[in-house]
């Protein structure tokens, strides 16, 4: 599945805003069809206005940091492959290669249960 | 007038040519070179050390450590001016027809806690975190702009006096400059109409503040996206840094609209413009632009804090973050979104029924990246090897205050919820589970994490918790009172409460106000233990000898910021114990 | 040059100029805002000098003297705009300074943009001379 030009895992990832971007869908869809409070050229189109411009800039942000973490990602791989050390680094942490080694054996009892 | 006049003219004179002079001893100008950063080519400076010593090396700093450490004791101190504040408020509340204050007395400390806590506290202590460590953990030397650091930092003490100048002007004045009595929200026309120039002088404290956060706001954008060392990418970069990235970019679009508002604000007081007018703008505009603001200010103090939640959480966990890339993107959802959903402030002003509607559903919207933050803690605990510090207690505390406080803010996003508590304590209870049960405990939860990183010595674990459990129960007590309290329809923001029991049970209100004062009660001990707690540590604490204190290394997790506390550590023994730190890149130059 | 090593050079994380340029701002707006004269052109001069001597520290100019007279000019210009466009011309009159609330606030801006390149000016001359 390429939705976008994403790989699979990012757009897992990205499903979390998908759900805020549905339930604006949601609520457009929902005053579209059931305009409780009559429409009004000025209100309605602000209304609408206002929902749709948060559900695009949502949508644009959202594109343009998965692409952003997507593209560092994958240079981070290509690097690691080039250097043949295959060592994953914690998300989180840059723990320099030198004093990990020793840290290694204990660490892997804690890593086990990790993902 | 006129002899007034000339002494203040004299007065300034005395004080331009007092610093011009003060300037020309401490510093040569003349000697300028063309080339940026100081003393870099010419033989004839010499670097002997980074800083001068005592008062000046404080005023003079440009060091992103020391301006994180001017910013937390600048916010701590706030803190306390507003606690302070806050239990003027409830003691006042424990009877119905109060018990110190008079009514403009409650006005003006009502006013001036929430604006203390909010500007003066909240946005301060995130810069102190944020300075501090940004550039540590992105693996930076210092800030982008090290100078302008300063300038924003350097403009808060004396918007904190103009803040709180009425409170110092009106025994002088014969109380011709009062303090500000507009509540925090400073709604047209009420504060057009207050005559008193204490709110002008709030008003430009305010600015003033804003500014400051603008510039820090710039300087955290330039930094995270050009200082960053050359392994951190946007793929690694850790969840604080993000968060703040993405606070920075709200406060770029919030404050200078405030700062405008503002202004505009002034002008209308001194000048007699019209823009909040009913013959102008109307003064529902004010709301318009204050709430614009206002509503991105919540998510501008509760963005980091979540950031070191989600920083700290996991290292006491032994697990790594759960979906570090949901919580990436759900921060950036709110940073979006926040800006969408301002009216539902003021749903009951009798907006277009159709805008309104449209609010509330981008409120509800924005709670659902909340709510994948608040799973994702959880799941990172789950089945973890937990170590109950007490940063690991405060961020347990942050993530049961935050559901309490984000479940009753999504009731509040209801339109019909909301007619019915609008402006009733129940909101104040809402809003208080966050910013003091999340956002302050956050705070709590990073200046323990890190005190060791910030003085070199370990705080009293005890302390500590007791710190964590008055807090947390005195939290719950007393703003689980107030939700009580709005249901049962007591209004916000009044002195006195002595209604007619037809219209709301008396007798029951006076007891939740008493339960909400005894907790307040809990919660001031609490922090006198905690500032106890970090003085004496600080000065007499067991030194701290291993980079490691929280033996992080054994789950992976040390962090850029402990690696480089290892090294400094490390370089103060073999130096001798110099108390400066060398970074790499200076410590061979200026150990000749 | 004689030199004797000013804070900022001796220094590598110091400079005097940040407290400076924030106070200067902070008067300078309880200056022009509430409206003292006095307040407003010291704190004004205060905030363009720091200004100018920042840039210079830092190395973005190389003499303070053309950044301060370039403020002042830019500040004496904002206002004058302000009181062509604002005002009528019958309140530019030496008595209106103190009287009219707007004038005197901008004569106050007016005043400190040129104090800013007096000064600017003198300094660069007084330089060339003496060198
Ligand atoms: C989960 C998302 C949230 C939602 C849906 C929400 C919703 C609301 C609503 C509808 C109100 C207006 C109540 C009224 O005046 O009738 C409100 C007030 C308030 N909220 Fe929230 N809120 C949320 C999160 C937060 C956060 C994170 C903070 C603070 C960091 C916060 C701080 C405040 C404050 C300060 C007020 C009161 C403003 C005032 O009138 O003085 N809220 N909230
Ligand atoms: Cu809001």
């Amino acid at each position: 599945m390429a939705l976008f030009g994403f790989e699979k895992d990012t757009l897992l990832d990205l499903t979390v805003n998908v759900i805020p971007l549905g339930i604006i869908l949601f609520f457009i869809a929902a005053f579209a069809v059931v305009p409780a409070f009559g429409t009004d050229p000025v209100f309605t189109g602000m209304q609408f206005a206002l929902m749709i411009s948060m559900f695009l800039l949502l949508a644009v942000l959202t594109y343009y940091a998965g692409r952003a973490i997507e593209g560092a990602e994958q240079e981070q791989e290509s690097l690691e492959e080039a250097s043949a050390v295959n060592e994953p680094e914690g998300e989180v942490t840059g723990l320099e290669d030198g004093d990990d080694a020793e840290a290694e054996l204990d660490d892997a009892s804690a890593d086990g249960d990790d993902e | 007038m006129a002899a007034g006049d000339l002494v203040l003219t004299g007065l300034m004179a005395v004080l331009l040519v007092g610093i011009a002079a003060l300037l020309t001893r401490i510093e040569n100008w003349r000697s300028y070179t063309p080339l940026a950063g100081g003393g870099t080519a010419t033989g004839e400076t010499v670097v002997h050390r980074e800083k001068p010593a005592g008062i000046v090396r404080w005023l003079t700093t440009v060091d992103h450590k020391d301006i994180g450490l001017l910013y937390g004791v600048y916010a701590v101190i706030a803190f306390a001016v507003g606690g302070i504040m806050a239990m003027l408020i409830r003691l006042q509340l424990v009877t119905p027809g109060g018990a110190l204050l008079g009514a403009n007395a409650y006005n003006s400390i009502l006013t001036s806690h929430g604006i203390t806590m909010l500007f003066l506290f909240g946005t301060p202590i995130i810069a102190a975190f944020a300075n501090y460590f940004i550039p540590l953990l992105i693996g930076a030397d210092d800030m982008a702009f090290p100078r302008i650091n300063a300038i924003a930092f350097w403009l808060l003490p004396p918007a904190a006096l103009l803040i709180w100048a009425g409170f110092f002007l009106a025994p002088v004045t014969e109380n011709m400059i009062e303090p500000a009595q507009t509540a925090w929200t400073m709604y047209t026309p009420l504060s057009v109409e207050q005559t008193n120039p204490g709110v002008d002088l709030m008003l430009l404290g305010l600015h003033l503040s804003g500014v400051a956060a603008t510039m820090g706001a710039i300087n955290f954008i330039a930094t995270v996206f050009t200082e960053r060392a050359e392994e951190v990418t946007w793929a690694n970069l850790d969840i604080f840094s993000w968060t703040i990235l993405t606070q920075s970019a709200l406060i770029l679009f919030a404050f200078p609209l405030l700062g405008s508002a503002i202004v505009m604000l002034l002008l209308d007081r001194n000048l007699a413009t019209t823009f909040f007018a009913v013959e102008g703008g109307g003064p529902l505009l004010w709301q318009h632009l204050f709430w614009f603001f206002g509503h991105p200010e919540v998510y501008i103090l509760v963005l980091p804090p979540m950031g070191l939640v989600s920083l700290i959480l996991p290292k006491f966990a032994g697990r790594k973050l759960f979906g570090f890339k949901f919580v990436v993107y759900s921060t950036l959802a709110i940073g979006v979104l926040s800006f969408g959903v301002w009216a539902h402030h003021m749903f009951s002003t009798g907006m277009d029924p159709r805008l309104r509607a449209s609010f509330m559903a981008v409120s509800l919207a924005i709670a659902i990246p909340s709510a994948v933050k608040t799973f994702n803690w959880i799941t990172t605990m789950w089945n973890g090897r937990l170590r109950l510090t007490s940063p690991m207690l405060f961020c347990i505390g942050f993530i049961s205050n935050f559901i309490i406080g984000g479940v009753t803010g999504v009731f509040l996003a209801a339109i019909p919820v909301d007619l019915v508590l609008h402006d009733t304590y129940y909101v104040v209870g809402h809003f208080h589970y966050i910013v003091m049960g999340a956002i302050g405990f956050a705070a709590f939860a990073g200046i323990y994490y890190w005190f060791p990183v910030f003085t070199g010595r370990m705080y009293q674990r005890t302390l500590g918790k007791a710190h964590f459990w008055l807090s947390m129960i005195g939290t719950n007590v007393t703003f689980f009172a107030m939700l009580a309290l709005g249901y049962l329809g007591m209004p916000r923001r009044y002195a006195t409460y002595q209604f007619d029991g037809a219209i709301a049970p008396l007798a029951q209100v006076q007891t939740y106000h008493l339960l909400a004062t005894v907790g307040a009660v809990l919660l001031f001990v609490g922090q006198l233990i905690f500032v106890w707690n970090v003085v004496q540590s600080w000065l007499e604490g067991p030194k701290v000898e291993d980079g490691d204190p929280w033996d992080l290394e054994r789950d992976g997790m040390l962090d850029r910021e402990f690696q480089w506390f290892d090294r400094k550590l490390e370089t103060a023994v073999t130096d001798g114990g110099e108390d400066e730190e060398q970074s790499a890149l200076t410590g061979a130059r200026s150990d000749d | 040059m004689e030199e004797q090593p000013g804070l900022s050079d001796q220094y590598r994380m110091s400079s005097p100029w940040p407290v400076f340029v924030a106070l200067g701002l902070a008067l300078s707006e309880i200056g022009v805002f509430i409206g003292l004269f006095p307040v407003a052109v010291f704190g004004l001069i205060l905030f363009g000098g720091s200004v100018a001597g920042i840039l210079t520290e830092s190395g973005y100019a190389t003499r303070p003297w053309p950044t301060l007279v370039g403020i002042g000019v830019l500040l004496a210009v904002l206002a004058a705009l302000v009181a062509v466009l604002q005002l009528p011309t019958s309140a530019f009159t030496l008595a209106n300074v103190g009287e009219g609330p707007l004038f005197t606030r901008l004569v106050a801006v007016v005043v400190a943009g040129a104090v800013m390149v007096a000064m600017g000016g003198a300094g660069s001359v007084a330089e060339q001379t003496k060198v």
